[in-house]
């Protein structure tokens, strides 16, 4: 973290450089592609440097530009998410069959038992390296709610408008989501030979 | 209720406040039920497990994974620091 005062002369080279890795992981992992990522963060920087009068050198220039790109990212979904009609949420809903339950309503999978606490897991490298693998198989539709629900926090209400969808629709979508990056867990580290093991079935869940 | 309908509500639990009454069938469905009851924990940890995602302070983990792209590619820095400094004078 560098807390660069705003009095001091901005020199956006630096900023590239110092901050530039970090808002990419950032955008990257939410919205998924790299060039559009890439945009993001230049947006980001440029809105920066519009508004550098508005830094109050409370937090860090850091926490600063992450905010901006936070929104950054809200505006692009919000503007996909009207260029592109989610056109399969009618038929999500009517699915009978989803990641956890066949049409007769049995468990594909019996859950196995997770003996591993999060908290444990924090810290493991090759575990973070899984998870990021089965966030990542998630469709988009799935992976933008997931991402602004569970990762950013976001209040339920806040999301729908931002995907235009409804709550029943949202509740679908998360559940869905959630339900897969489960499986993948599942399969990929709790119940496989783990650490040591391939990530094997990841992409193909 | 089934186990489907059970984990769907386990879900929905997180993201707005269930009536009474379903809150107790989910109760009294994971009382007897140990996958029902393995699910819930997987999903809170899977909520534990996102938040510190969102977590920058985690950045440096995320930051090994080789799923994600750990940087910024060369031409991209070059290409963003161009139009910042055009943009700056």
């Amino acid at each position: 973290m560098s807390d660069t005062p705003a009095s001091s002369k901005p020199d956006p080279s630096t900023w590239v450089d110092e901050h530039g890795d970090v808002l990419f992981r950032f955008a990257v992992l939410r919205v998924k592609d790299t060039h559009v990522a890439e945009d993001l963060v230049q947006e980001t920087f440029i809105a920066a440097l519009e508004g550098l009068a508005t830094f109050r050198g409370g937090s860090s220039i850091r926490t600063w530009l992450v905010g901006i790109l936070k929104h950054k990212i809200v505006d692009y979904f919000r503007k996909s998410a009207r260029e592109v009609p989610s056109t399969d949420l009618a038929a999500l809903e009517e699915e009978t069959e989803d990641e956890l339950f066949n049409r007769w309503g049995q468990w594909r999978h019996l859950p196995s038992k997770w003996r591993e606490t999060p908290d444990n897991l924090l810290e493991n490298k090759e575990f973070w390296g899984v998870f990021l693998r089965c966030l990542d198989a998630l469709p988009n539709s799935l992976r933008r709610a997931f991402a602004l629900r569970e990762i950013d926090g976001l209040k339920t209400d806040e999301i729908c408008k931002i995907l235009s969808i409804t709550a029943t629709n949202l509740w679908v979508i998360l559940h869905r989501a959630r339900g897969k990056l489960r499986d993948c867990l599942d399969t990929n580290w709790f119940r496989e030979g783990r650490s040591r093991g391939e990530t094997r079935g990841a992409d193909a869940s | 209720m089934t186990c489907k309908e059970i984990a769907k509500l386990l879900s929905e639990q997180q993201d707005h406040k269930l009536p009474m009454s379903r809150r107790i069938m989910i109760r009294l469905h994971l009382a007897m039920c140990i996958f029902c009851r393995r699910l819930a924990k997987h999903l809170q940890f899977i909520h534990r497990l996102s938040e510190a995602v969102g977590d920058t302070a985690t950045d440096s983990l995320i930051a090994v994974g080789d799923v994600v792209p750990a940087a910024l590619s060369s031409e991209a820095k070059t290409r963003i620091k161009k139009t910042l400094t055009q943009r700056n004078i």
